[in-house]
C-alpha cells in the first residue's frame, strides 16, 4: 500500500478580507465594485516580480468557457462566476495562488498545495494578506476578528480544505458516519466541487467549519490531525475490502483499467468513476508503473469545461465524449 | 440544510417584530434581509444588529472572541489589548502552578500595559 498522503489530491487555505469603508459586494454598485478591483491591484502589484508572476482576469471580459475552466481547476468559485459583472481574479503562473475579488467578500485569497503541509500554505497566504493590508484597511473587530459578509466566516476568516480520495469509506457505506463525527469536531465534508456538489469519483473535501475563537495554527493542527487519522482508517477499509473481496475488487479495478484503455465514448461521470477505481488500484499497489499524478490530471482535464477549452465550444456532447475517451487512451 | 433555512429557523426564535423596519443606518439592510440571504450589508451591521446577531454567532461558531491573527495595520490599542489578554491567561497558569514570583512579573507587565492604554485613550480625547 502506498503512503497515506497519496490519498490527498490537493489542499487549500482561503482567507476572506473586506475593506472597512465599503459595503459588502452584494450591496455595491457595479462602478464602485469594479473600482475596488483596481484598488486591490494597486495594493498587490508592488514589485516587478509580482507584475511578472501574476495576471488579473476581469471576469466581465471573459467568455463562458474560460470561466468554466477556471472553476473546474478550482481557481475560482461558483459564486465568483455568478458575480461575473463585477468580479475579477488574480492568479500566478503555476496556479497556486488566486485572489478572488468581489465574491461574497471583497477579497478571497486562496493558496493551493498538493499535500498536507497546511502550515506552509497558511504562511504563504498570511504573507500576501500582510502585503495587501499595507494599502487596504481591512474591517476588523477586536472581539469578532476579521469581519465577513456571512457570520459563519468571522474571526480568522480562514477556511482550510483538503481534497481526499476515499473509496474505502464510500464502498463500505461509512461516509455518513465520517460526516457526523466531523461535524462534532467543527469540521465538514463535501463533494468535489464544494457546497452542494456530489461526491463523484469518491472525492471529497474536508474543511474547518468553525472560524471564530481558535487561532489559525490550532485550526490547522486539528484539521490535519483528524485527516491523518481518517486516512489511516481509509487505508484499513481498502485493505479489508481487498482481503475480503479480493477477486471482486481486482475485477472492478482491472475492468476500469480496461475501459479507460479501450473505450471510444466516455462521459465525464463515467470517466470519474473509472479513474477513481484505477486510483484505488494504484494506492493499493495492485496496479504498478502508473503515476498517480497522471490520474489526478485526467480527473481535472476530462471535465466538461476543460474539454470545451481544448476542443472548442462547437463540439456536440457525443463529439466531446469521443475526444474524452481519446485523451484517456492516450495516457494509458 | 441550506444556509437560508438554517439562519431562518435560528432566527425564528429571535423576538424581533421590527425586523423589517429597523435598518442599518449605513447600508440600509434590515435584519429580515439578513435572515433571507444569510449576508450582512456592511461591517457596521455587526454593531447595529449586535443584540440579535451575537447569540446566533455564538451558536454557529461556539464562541465570540477572536484569538487569531490581527491585521498588520492594527492600532497600538488592539495590539496592547491582545497582549494583555494573552498575559492574563499566562498569569492564571502561573498561579495554578504556584510560580508566584514569575506571576508577579507578569502582573506588573499587565499593569504597565493597561496604564499605557489608558494614557493613549486620554491623549485621543
Amino acid at each position: 500500500m502506498l503512503n497515506k498522503e497519496s490519498l490527498v489530491l490537493r489542499s487549500r487555505i482561503r482567507l476572506a478580507r473586506n475593506v472597512k469603508t465599503l459595503f459588502f459586494p452584494h450591496r455595491l454598485s457595479a462602478e464602485v465594485a469594479r473600482k475596488l478591483v483596481d484598488q486591490v491591484e494597486d495594493a498587490f502589484y508592488v514589485s516587478r516580480a509580482m507584475e511578472e508572476g501574476y495576471k488579473t482576469h476581469r471576469m466581465w471580459e471573459l467568455g463562458r468557457t474560460d470561466l468554466m475552466v477556471a472553476f473546474e481547476k478550482h481557481l475560482v468559485s461558483a459564486k465568483l462566476i455568478n458575480n461575473s459583472d463585477i468580479a475579477a481574479y488574480i492568479i500566478d503562473e503555476k496556479e497556486d495562488v488566486s485572489l478572488m475579488i468581489n465574491e461574497e467578500d471583497h477579497i478571497r485569497l486562496q493558496v493551493m498545495g498538493r499535500d498536507l503541509d497546511l502550515e506552509e500554505l497558511y504562511k504563504k497566504a498570511s504573507k500576501i494578506d500582510d502585503l495587501l493590508s499595507e494599502k487596504l484597511d481591512f474591517a476588523f473587530d477586536y472581539n469578532l476578528g476579521y469581519i465577513t459578509a456571512c457570520p459563519t466566516n468571522l474571526g480568522t476568516a480562514m477556511r482550510a480544505s483538503v481534497m481526499l480520495h476515499l473509496p474505502g469509506f464510500t464502498f463500505t457505506d461509512k461516509i455518513g458516519y465520517v460526516s457526523q463525527a466531523l461535524a462534532q469536531m467543527g469540521m465538514t465534508i463535501r463533494g468535489i466541487y464544494g457546497e452542494g456538489s456530489q461526491a463523484e469519483g469518491n472525492i471529497y473535501q474536508i474543511s474547518n467549519e468553525v472560524t471564530l475563537g481558535m487561532k489559525e495554527e490550532d485550526i490547522l493542527y486539528n484539521l490535519k490531525d483528524t485527516i491523518v487519522k481518517l486516512l489511516d482508517e481509509e487505508q484499513d477499509h481498502q485493505r479489508k475490502l481487498l482481503n475480503q473481496y479480493t477477486l471482486e475488487m481486482e475485477d472492478k479495478i482491472f475492468r476500469s483499467m480496461g475501459t479507460l484503455m479501450n473505450a471510444r465514448l466516455m462521459t465525464s461521470k463515467e470517466a470519474l468513476y473509472h479513474l477513481s477505481l484505477v486510483r484505488m488500484g494504484i494506492e493499493t499497489e495492485l496496479l504498478k508503473d502508473i503515476d498517480i499524478r497522471l490520474i489526478d490530471g485526467l480527473i481535472i482535464n476530462t471535465q466538461p469545461g476543460m474539454m470545451k477549452k481544448a476542443y472548442g465550444t462547437e463540439l456536440t456532447e457525443k463529439e466531446r465524449d469521443i475526444n474524452r475517451a481519446k485523451i484517456i487512451r492516450g495516457i494509458f | 440544510m441550506s444556509m437560508d433555512s438554517f439562519f431562518g429557523s435560528l432566527f425564528d426564535m429571535v423576538e424581533n417584530s421590527n425586523k423589517e423596519i429597523d435598518r442599518c443606518p449605513k447600508c440600509k439592510i434590515s435584519f429580515g434581509d439578513f435572515q433571507r440571504s444569510g449576508l450582512l450589508g456592511c461591517s457596521y451591521c455587526y454593531e447595529h444588529f449586535s443584540k440579535s446577531l451575537n447569540p446566533t454567532i455564538k451558536r454557529v461558531q461556539g464562541g465570540l472572541t477572536h484569538t487569531g491573527k490581527i491585521p498588520k495595520s492594527a492600532s497600538q490599542e488592539v495590539v496592547s489589548k491582545r497582549k494583555i489578554d494573552e498575559l492574563k491567561l499566562r498569569l492564571k497558569d502561573l498561579i495554578t502552578e504556584e510560580k508566584f514570583e514569575e506571576a508577579a512579573v507578569v502582573r506588573d507587565e499587565i499593569q504597565e500595559l493597561r496604564k499605557s492604554l489608558e494614557e493613549g485613550e486620554s491623549d485621543a480625547e
